[in-house]
């Protein structure tokens, strides 16, 4: 297939939509004007050389891959809705990672055997020595895997960095047995249609951006229906279970609605994330106004990255810079040091900034707890009234 | 709110009356074709031309869907009709759990249907400049009676189209209408999100019960399988004969209509005859 070809449906009608801002690899985005799937050029399938964890706002994002570990137990939830963990149960764990998907399922089905397929070599080993598994040491797309062999795949946060997603899915249900279960977990395209989006969405590792509409419909396309539709209130994954049908599809039809909707979505991200990046120079004013008070930051990824990178925002005078996994992969972000959320206790802060969107409940929760006097201040409030003052 | 609504908007001579038609069958569904069509032809027209504002515009729905729905007692309420193609927004507002169909036909087909069978109601030529100097002039030339002839949108002023619309057949206006109204229609309902909407071709519910069973699961009906026999033949057929355009039509449709024709998916299909 060509670059310039849909990986879906194989249309020639890629339209350019956007250049990512920051991209070192020179990724495009287009929307497919046959069946509205978003994705970017060049396809690039290799990792030449991993460079260290680190992580940005912008397009080259990094490399600390810990965000998978985050969606393990909605993935469980969902696969206990279909199958009984009693069951002598083959798994196929695609782009297995840290082996926390995996050591999860060995746990719950206690006759369960795995394989994980995992190419990175800094996490593969973490699969290695679980009980029950077999480790592959490649990309999925390069595994040997035997025909109708598995009871489920489960992917999590991989299908958008393959270079060709819907033959990938086609051999997925290929390794299924019959009637065999798919967990697949993928990034929402809906993400960027919120008006508080900052971070570059479009990241140099992912080639492919699915709605909800496009993942089904590849999903079926490959041979399966759908169980389980993702969550309508989750605007950042896409969990979807599906069956095995056997039944893939060769000619996808025109969805003009979708091309619509993808053409709308990305214009209003373009235009939203220009508004927000320009006030982040008044949101880090804000946060620069507050040097006399102690001040914890909690949340030391994509959007602090972006207020000091893009905002010019000056984190040295922080008293605390929190943030609860990254401390696990790095030692510092922007020349401070990273602490944990339980520094927070004690430290007689003032002000605690929460820098977080998709777990900031979690995180005031957990801030109060630890630091009940502090004023807790949100991104999405701080950015809206950064959006506020830039206007007038 | 009594019953749930939902709109089948598309262009006309798409298939509306066919759909009015499958879905009055079923049990539990209040079904109209062009609900109250003498209020709203000139309301969506206005809307389009911004002759009438969002406020008023509301108003108007309320008065009529809204109370028709409340008052329903019907499980669901639905319209198929041309007319709500200019209303998206305010109707998706209006009623917020309200779902949408986009009803697609071959726009050749479309435009020689009107064309050949409506062109006493449809764009003719007096019509058309009587409701234009309204749109140049609304306090010089008053508004035309809300008659069906009188109100068809026209190319906003400012448009790219604008002037050259004041220069096309009755035949070109057609075409105009079809591509305008498609093109409307998938950029509102593109915003709206993706379970409130369906896009479906007449052509496919015609061929394929698949397509319908769709069409039924995503507006919440049950579906049975003779149900698909309607879909089967055509309706809401004033004379049964159907003509292909001439070259000089095709030219003009590709010229104005051609890459809405392309985006909805007709690109490279031959041109059909309908059998009655």
């Amino acid at each position: 297939m060509q670059a310039d070809h849909c990986d879906f449906c194989g249309g020639n009608s890629l339209s350019f939509a956007y250049q990512p801002d920051g991209s070192t690899r020179g990724l495009k985005v287009h929307v497919c004007h046959h069946c509205g799937l978003v994705q970017s050029t060049p396809r690039i399938d290799r990792t030449e050389k991993r460079h260290d964890a680190a992580v940005s706002g912008g397009a080259d994002w990094g490399n600390v891959r810990y965000g998978k570990g985050f969606r393990t137990q909605a993935a469980m939830d969902a696969l206990a809705r279909h199958i009984r963990f009693n069951d002598k149960l083959a798994l196929l764990d695609v782009g297995s990672n840290r082996g926390r998907f995996a050591a999860a399922f060995l746990e719950a089905a206690p006759r369960a055997e795995v394989t994980a397929v995992e190419p990175d070599e800094r996490y593969a080993d973490a699969s290695a020595n679980l009980p029950r598994t077999k480790l592959v040491r490649s990309r999925i797309e390069d595994a040997r895997l035997a025909d109708e062999s598995f009871d489920v795949v489960h992917s999590c946060h991989t299908i958008e960095h393959l270079a060709h997603p819907f033959a990938s899915l086609k051999d997925h249900a290929r390794v299924l047995k019959p009637g065999g279960l798919l967990v697949l977990d993928a990034p929402n395209i809906a993400l960027i249609g919120g008006d508080d989006i900052l971070e570059e969405w479009f990241i140099d590792k992912h080639l492919y951006h699915f709605s909800e509409t496009t993942l089904t419909r590849m999903i079926e396309a490959a041979g399966f229906t759908i169980l389980d539709r993702p969550d309508p209130r989750d605007s950042i994954n896409l969990l979807i279970v599906a069956q095995k049908t056997g039944n893939a599809t060769t000619s996808i039809g025109v969805d003009p609605m979708e091309v619509a909707r993808a053409d709308n979505l990305i214009a209003s991200y373009v235009r939203n994330r220009a508004i927000n990046c320009a006030a982040l120079t008044n949101a880090a004013q804000e946060l620069q106004d507050l040097k006399r008070q102690r001040v914890a930051l909690w949340g030391a990824g994509r959007l602090f990255d972006s207020l000091v990178r893009t905002g010019g925002y000056d984190p040295s005078d922080l008293a605390l810079l929190i943030d609860a996994h990254l401390i696990n992969h790095m030692d510092s972000r922007h020349g401070v040091r990273l602490s944990p959320p339980h520094a927070l206790s004690g430290a007689l802060v003032d002000v605690v900034v929460v820098m977080s969107r998709g777990f900031a409940e979690e995180i005031v929760a957990e801030a109060w707890r630890l630091a009940p006097d502090a004023r807790i201040i949100l991104y999405a409030d701080l950015l809206a009234r950064a959006r506020l003052s830039r206007a007038a | 709110m009594s019953a749930r609504p939902f709109f089948i908007v598309s262009s006309g001579r798409s298939g509306t009356a066919m759909l009015h038609k499958a879905l009055s069958a079923v049990a539990g569904v209040e079904m109209h074709h062009e609900y109250m069509v003498q209020i709203t032809q000139p309301l969506a027209v206005r809307r389009y031309l911004s002759l009438i504002n969002g406020g008023e515009t509301a108003r108007v729905i309320s008065e009529t869907y809204g109370g028709a729905i409340r008052c329903s007692e019907a499980q669901h309420w639905g319209d198929s009709s041309n007319k709500l193609s200019w209303l998206i927004p305010d109707l998706a507002s209006a009623f917020p759990k309200a779902r949408f169909v986009h009803l697609v036909r071959d726009g050749r087909k479309v435009a020689s249907s009107y064309f050949h069978k409506l062109g006493g109601e449809c764009y003719d030529p007096r019509s058309t400049a009587i409701l234009q100097a309204h749109y140049d002039d609304p306090i010089g030339h008053p508004a035309p009676p809300p008659e069906k002839k009188y109100w068809w949108p026209l190319p906003r002023h400012g448009n790219d189209d604008s002037l050259p619309f004041r220069t096309f057949s009755q035949f070109e206006r057609i075409c105009w209408h079809w591509a305008e109204l498609n093109r409307l229609v998938l950029k509102e309902l593109s915003s709206l999100s993706a379970e409130r909407t369906l896009f479906v071709r007449l052509e496919e519910l015609r061929t394929s019960p698949s397509e319908v069973r769709s069409l039924y699961d995503f507006l919440g009906l049950p579906y049975a399988d003779a149900a698909y026999g309607i879909f089967a033949r055509p309706h809401n057929v004033n004379r049964p004969e159907d003509r292909l355009l001439d070259a000089r039509q095709r030219a003009q449709f590709d010229a104005i209509a051609g890459d809405m024709q392309a985006r909805l998916g007709y690109a490279g299909r031959p041109e059909y005859m309908v059998a009655y």
